[in-house]
């Protein structure tokens, strides 16, 4: 009980050193003079900015289209236009989205002075290795005449049927992912 | 009988390498033409025409009022301006890993460029040396104009 009350004590007197410390302290600092500053550098500082008249060499300029490159940026051949459509299980049949999506695809294709199109089919896992050969090469050669129809000419179309082996999602043997049954267009 | 099958595997065999390696220089097609534009290859020059294949080491020479342009195996498109000879010294793609790097040579004249995958994965992945310097600007576009260096009298 004694030792609390001199722990108390102890405590309230410290708590005292430290208050009338500080107040000892800062009225020691008014004691050098006003509180406003007088000093240049920070009236300086303080002063409200005003902006400088004309550009800052620090401002990055807006490049300006050189003339003389117009024909090297005219030069540049188109950029390489990708596509992919989807099949109905087991057959060479668009899809009902892709059926929609084809018709945009074939129309971008066409608008476009095409040198080559490249036209890949896949199947999924399900059914034979050899079966899905053959399917993906019917899909493949669907896109084909889908594009001689709309006047793509024949001989810049390739086509190849990759089958179950070049998997958009991969998958164990045997399992119907609807992502894999496509086709992959490329035209460059 | 013995013999023949011989053959027929060495020949086979020695197409399928020439095949490859023919295959390994392919590097771009020429997409666009305007004018008369040489291929110098192994120092012959060829004129170039619509999709032609470029190999490393080519050099291609554009006339005055010509141009032509290229479209690269990584998506990369190059077009040459009037007046200009450039050169593609490497050019090394990996449609696996998507990665790999080419190092382009103008002399004279105006090259624009645009990164394709070789760009995507890293921006420094393409330079481009002219007579004074290297550009190995980090970025995925960019346009060069080389002026034909001024000989001094003697």
């Amino acid at each position: 009980m004694m030792l609390t009350n001199i722990f108390r004590t102890l405590c309230l007197l410290f708590i005292y050193a430290m208050i009338s410390g500080c107040s000892g302290y800062s009225s020691a600092v008014n004691s050098f003079g006003p509180e406003t500053p007088t000093s240049e550098i920070r009236q300086q500082i303080e002063a409200p900015l005003e902006l400088a008249e004309g550009e800052s060499p620090f401002c990055a300029k807006p490049v300006e289209p050189d003339p003389v490159m117009a024909p090297a940026m005219a030069a540049l051949p188109a950029e390489p236009y990708r596509a992919r459509l989807y099949f109905i299980f087991d057959t060479s049949t668009f899809t009902p989205e892709s059926e929609r999506a084809a018709q945009k695809v074939f129309d971008e294709i066409k608008s476009r002075q095409i040198a080559e199109a490249i036209v890949i089919g896949h199947t999924d896992t399900m059914g034979a290795e050899k079966y899905n050969i053959g399917l993906s090469e019917r899909r493949a050669q669907r896109v084909r005449q889908e594009l001689i129809r709309r006047g793509i000419p024949e001989n810049i179309i390739t086509t190849k049927g990759m089958g179950e082996s070049e998997l958009f999602i991969e998958t164990a043997d045997e399992v119907a992912e609807a992502r894999n049954r496509r086709v992959e267009i490329d035209v460059r | 009988m013995m013999l023949s099958k011989k053959i027929a595997l060495t020949l086979f065999s020695c197409s399928l390498l020439f095949s490859s390696a023919l295959h390994a220089q392919s590097v771009g097609v020429v997409k666009t033409l305007v004018g008369n534009v040489q291929l110098i290859r192994a120092g012959e020059p060829v004129k170039v025409v619509l999709g032609d294949e470029i190999h490393i080491a080519d050099k291609l020479q554009t006339d005055s009022d010509s141009s032509v342009g290229i479209l690269f195996s990584d998506d990369t498109r190059l077009g040459a301006g009037p007046n200009t000879l450039f050169s593609i010294d490497v050019y090394q793609f990996d449609n696996v890993t998507q990665r790999g790097l080419a190092d382009l040579s103008v002399e004279n004249g105006t090259l624009a460029l645009v990164g394709g995958k070789l760009t995507a994965k890293n921006l420094d992945a393409i330079k481009v040396h002219t007579p004074t310097t290297m550009l190995a600007a980090s970025c995925s576009t960019l346009s060069v104009k080389v002026n034909q260096l001024i000989k001094e009298a003697p």
